[in-house]
């Protein structure tokens, strides 16, 4: 049996994994999880005064214990990991492919807002939490809607919860939120303006070689085809991952979580031009100055070589 | 009784002048609402053929009797609406936004290797030149790819169509409204991204301020009755398919989803909302001839119907 410290998940960037944790399945293949908490000291507050990332440690939630030697592994959001990548001073530390969910995410209004397009989000204060996936997917989303000097982002906290009551209070007339906060805002008479989904990757070190990564993404796959099955059963996880924390969670029921907002997929490589693509428009906003070549950012041999085996 | 002559409208562009007019209150404000069919004739077909709205005739559908003189008032989404202005023969302005606030998604199949929206990079996309979802698939695009990786084809107007030829694999995606985004939901179809957009009216000088005003009395309280009722006003988005449409007949409101029906009292285009829509709509080669956005608007009905409709 082999052990592989997990930076810690939530069902909205790693439903697969944590079902398949807890039916056995990373068992049946031989590995044992031992899950690492990288959110315990995470600042969680809201920085008017900080507009752009890079005043910003990359590290601070995701990739924290893995930098530290405490992890073997976490997922994040593929922009964001391409950052911290970059950044690494673990020096095996590279991404290995794609995890399996794809993330639902909308933009969101109080409900008294006088916002109701992205348009009118021009010149107003977004909170978005930066390098993790919502920044990347509030920049993404409102530039479609607004040239760049009309975004005015700044920093919020990661944890939806933290910046839906953010939003609430007035801190910032707009926020990025995954699920289920993003359902309890709606239920709260929120307005999402805009959604989509993002992709995210796994960061891995020299621990996690290409026949512990295709068993580790064997357990992945059966997980997927399980929550394929019977996406209503597994809708619960989202409630549970947070109830105990937050009694309004504790309130919804999966009739309020829409069932088409969860994506899954088996764990795939990133494909080259999409790879490509990704890390320049990363760079036209300023960052990843460092990477020449965003092949760097990916270790192909294990990505290559696990997926195909998993097949 | 006033009689105004509108071109027929569907609940996600016009659930509250449905409603308004089911329920009474045009006539409580003295207004009898003819409809009038702008559908009858149009071509369905999808043409992948055409890739730039340049050549599609603006008021195929939207405008079309308003510009034979057979209508008094449209309303169709913000952006197309400035493109028909420019180019009306009848003198039609804007007079201001319509009351819903319509969503609409961009789908694909549930077999689709798409999941994100930058992976539709040189995918064709079915768009239906010059109406809302046009505009708003290339908003929606444009923020995650380059304006040249974006690829679209002419597709019909009316979700039905669009999801039918999306369903049949003429294009890799498409954007649906309601209930045609929450049937592609149920038959499996993946949602890419989604947003909100605004519309407006088209009218003619036989709407004054007066009336537009009265209009907008009865346009108000059907917002104030949809808000304090949503799930009550539903069935709008089924009954108005369902005998044409076997699928949608088969949902029920349960399927749909309340959020995405957003009605807001009718109100002005703020002027700098209406300068940086025409810059945008500029920047894609339309719009080609106006130096204004100020000059597709009738202000002084737009100003004076809002303010007296308060």
């Amino acid at each position: 049996m082999i052990t592989l410290r997990l930076e810690n998940t939530s069902p909205f960037q790693g439903l697969a994994e944590l079902v398949a944790d807890r039916e056995g399945l990373f068992e049946k293949e031989g590995i044992h999880i031992e899950w690492v908490d990288r959110d315990k000291g995470v600042k969680k507050e809201v920085r008017t005064d900080i507009t752009r990332p890079d005043e910003l440690d990359p590290h601070s939630s995701h990739g924290k214990l893995f930098e530290q030697g405490k992890a073997d592994m976490y997922n994040a959001c593929e922009w964001g990991n391409y950052c911290r990548v970059q950044d690494t001073s673990v020096q095996s530390g590279r991404q290995i492919g794609r995890r399996a969910i794809v993330t639902f995410a909308g933009l969101v209004v109080r409900p008294d807002s006088a916002v109701y397009t992205p348009q009118q989000l021009a010149g107003k204060l977004v909170g978005v939490p930066f390098y993790f996936g919502t920044h990347y997917l509030a920049l993404h989303m409102l530039e479609g809607f607004l040239p760049r000097d009309q975004i005015n982002v700044c920093s919020a906290p990661n944890g939806s919860r933290m910046r839906y009551d953010a939003m609430m209070s007035g801190q910032l007339e707009a926020t990025t939120l995954t699920e289920p906060y993003l359902s309890l805002a709606e239920k709260n008479g929120c307005r999402v303006v805009a959604t989509a989904f993002y992709h995210g990757t796994e960061v891995a070190s020299d621990k996690v070689d290409t026949e512990t990564y295709a068993m580790f993404n064997r357990a992945v796959k059966e997980a997927v085809v399980r929550i394929n099955a019977d996406k209503a059963k597994y809708l619960q996880y989202f409630i549970d991952c947070h109830k105990e924390k937050d009694p309004d969670i504790g309130e919804l029921t999966i009739a309020d979580l829409q069932a088409s907002r969860i994506v899954v997929v088996d764990p795939a490589p990133i494909p080259a031009d999409e790879l490509g693509r990704t890390a320049d428009w990363i760079k036209s906003w300023g960052m990843l100055t460092e990477t020449e070549d965003h092949t760097d950012l990916v270790n192909m041999e294990v990505q290559d070589g696990a997926h195909a085996a998993a097949e | 009784m006033k009689k105004l002559i509108l071109e027929t409208t569907a609940p996600f562009q016009g659930l509250a002048e449905l409603v308004a007019d089911r329920e009474g209150l045009f006539e409580k404000e003295g207004i009898t609402i003819e409809w009038v069919d702008r559908e009858k004739g149009v071509d369905k077909t999808v043409q992948k053929d055409v890739t730039t709205p340049e050549g599609v005739n603006p008021f195929a559908s939207h405008g079309k009797l308003f510009e034979e003189g057979k209508a008094d008032m449209y309303n169709a989404c913000e952006w197309g609406n400035y493109c028909r202005v420019q180019d009306t023969s009848q003198g039609g302005r804007q007079l201001g936004r319509r009351a819903i606030v319509c969503f609409a998604g961009l789908y694909v199949r549930p077999d689709s290797e798409v999941y994100t929206a930058q992976q539709l990079v040189d995918k064709d996309v079915g768009a239906p030149f010059y109406f809302g979802t046009h505009y708003l698939i290339l908003h929606m695009l444009e923020g995650f790819m380059k304006r040249d990786q974006i690829k679209l084809v002419r597709a019909p107007n009316g979700s039905r169509y669009r999801y039918e030829a999306l369903v049949a694999g003429e294009y890799e995606a498409t954007c649906l409204t309601e209930p045609y985004a929450s049937l592609a939901e149920k038959e499996g179809c993946r949602l890419i991204t989604s947003s909100f957009l605004h519309g407006t009216e088209v009218a003619s000088d036989k709407v004054d301020t007066k009336t537009y005003t009265k209009f907008n009395r009865a346009v108000r309280e059907a917002v104030r009755r949809i808000n304090a009722d949503r799930s009550a006003y539903m069935h709008y988005f089924l009954d108005y398919y369902k005998d044409k449409d076997p699928r949608i007949a088969a949902m029920d409101v349960s399927d749909l989803i309340e959020s995405r029906v957003v009605v807001v009292d009718p109100a002005p285009i703020p002027q700098e909302e209406a300068d940086r829509t025409a810059a945008w709509i500029k920047s894609w080669g339309m719009l080609a001839e106006t130096d204004e956005a100020a000059e597709l608007i009738n202000m002084e009905v737009q100003q004076g119907a809002h303010a007296a409709a308060e």
